[in-house]
């Protein structure tokens, strides 16, 4: 669990873009991870079966709770830290700034175009996890894939001109 | 000079790039070739004006065959970040970013995003999650044990434990005493009758003993010292005591009809929803 709780926190956390609804909602799936593992198949990854766990839980607590993710952006003091270790101090100023800005670039993204950028992007799922999570076909997921990635890269562009020149 | 020759000066050649003797040379071997004849004449025609349709349909061909241009040269960069694309596009697509700054723009910007966007894969969870998510997975009875051991002294001390105890109490009671099918309901309704039965009794009791007490006090006076005083004292005595029973009747029958309403209510609040009790 301390090996995957940042990666299934940061998955709650761009699902429900609140905190405490994320960490609640993280809690919740590893209390499902734990009482369902006997289900796993030997043979099966983890990583993916536990991201599924994860989208789904996302998606029902969104449904309990009746709530639409904003449309708007995050304000920028409700962007969390971040996991991770190594950059010195001004990279990680600088990192935090890039992160702070694709936070707000993404919150302006339709949910499918987010939800893709997330699954591709974000944590590298290869496209045929992606299939079997969405079920959707593989040209469906390349597609919509690329087009995310056009809308997020103009949306950074236009919250930020100097990204990217 | 041979056709590959006249081939590579061709464009030279349309444009009047060739020196004298380079020019006299392509001449000759047109007169001589009717395929580069037919070649140049192609390739005439194509440097001619097109109108409308035609110059639409040139363009369409072109943005298909000979680099993309800004929409496609997008999808192209988007796909480049898996390595999807096979070298003829990347030429393509690079010969495109040379000469256009909006998409060398966007090519970097993809680059950065490759670059930034992993690093939100994660977010750093507060360190009692594990500890809570344990605590949620331990068995039934451990949990219990240490709820009692940790949560349930702190919550007794708690100020209004007592009156939430209260109503908690009364309430279990009521639930107990009053729901259809509890081996106590009827307990309730058992506890008033006895009450009922019990006042009628003392009522009786009582209103006799002042009747008694009465005819004992008017018997004694009667007998007294005092009897012998007169007429007018006897008369007064006598009036003292149909005075007492009088009084003793009423006080009877009015306690006898504020039961009988009293019953009234409570036999009707059994059948009905209960009205106001009539005055």
């Amino acid at each position: 669990m301390r090996r995957h709780q940042n990666r299934v926190f940061a998955i709650a956390l761009h699902y429900l873009r609140d905190r405490e609804e994320a960490r609640d909602t993280t809690q919740e799936i590893f209390i499902k991870v734990y009482r369902g593992l006997a289900t796993l198949e030997r043979d099966r990854p983890f990583l993916p079966w536990l991201l599924r766990l994860a989208r789904n839980g996302c998606i029902d607590r969104i449904r309990r709770l009746k709530i639409r993710t904003p449309e708007i952006s995050v304000p920028i003091e409700d962007v969390p830290g971040l996991a991770g270790a190594g950059p010195s101090p001004e990279e990680a100023h600088l990192g935090d700034l890039r992160s702070q800005l694709l936070y707000r670039a993404l919150g302006t993204l339709p949910a499918a175009s987010r939800e893709m950028i997330l699954l591709k992007d974000i944590q590298q799922l290869k496209l045929e996890e992606i299939c079997e999570l969405l079920a959707l076909p593989l040209g469906t997921v390349k597609s919509r894939s690329f087009r995310a990635r056009i809308e997020l890269a103009k949306a950074v562009q236009a919250l930020d001109p100097s990204y990217g020149a | 000079m041979d056709c590959r020759s006249l081939e590579l000066r061709l464009e030279a050649l349309l444009d009047g790039g060739l020196t004298g003797a380079e020019r006299s040379d392509c001449m000759a071997h047109l007169e001589t070739c009717p395929q580069c004849q037919e070649l140049l004449g192609l390739a005439a025609t194509a440097l001619l004006p097109m109108e409308g349709a035609n110059l639409r349909l040139a363009e369409g061909i072109l943005a298909q065959t000979s680099g993309p241009t800004c929409g496609p040269a997008a999808e192209q960069l988007a796909s480049a970040l898996d390595g999807a694309l096979d070298p003829t596009d990347r030429m393509l697509l690079d010969l495109h970013l040379a000469d256009c700054a909006e998409c060398r723009a966007l090519a970097r910007t993809f680059e950065l995003l490759r670059r930034d966007l992993p690093r939100l894969a994660e977010v750093r969870a507060d360190s009692r999650l594990v500890d809570d998510v344990l605590a949620a997975t331990l068995p039934a009875s451990v949990r219990l044990r240490r709820w009692w051991t940790t949560a349930w002294p702190q919550w007794v001390r708690r100020p209004r434990f007592a009156s939430e105890a209260a109503f908690a109490v009364t309430l279990a009671l009521l639930i107990v005493l009053e729901a259809g099918g509890s081996p106590l309901q009827a307990l309730s309704k058992r506890a008033v009758d006895a009450t009922r039965s019990a006042a009628e009794t003392t009522l009786q009791a009582s209103t006799e003993a002042v009747e008694r007490r009465a005819a004992a006090t008017v018997d004694s006076v009667r007998r007294s010292p005092a009897a012998r005083l007169g007429p007018r004292s006897r008369a007064f005595v006598g009036a003292a005591h149909d005075r007492t029973l009088t009084a003793a009747r009423e006080v009877r029958a009015a306690l006898g009809t504020f039961w009988e309403r009293a019953a009234s209510w409570w036999k009707s609040s059994e059948e009905a929803p209960p009205p106001p009790p009539a005055r």
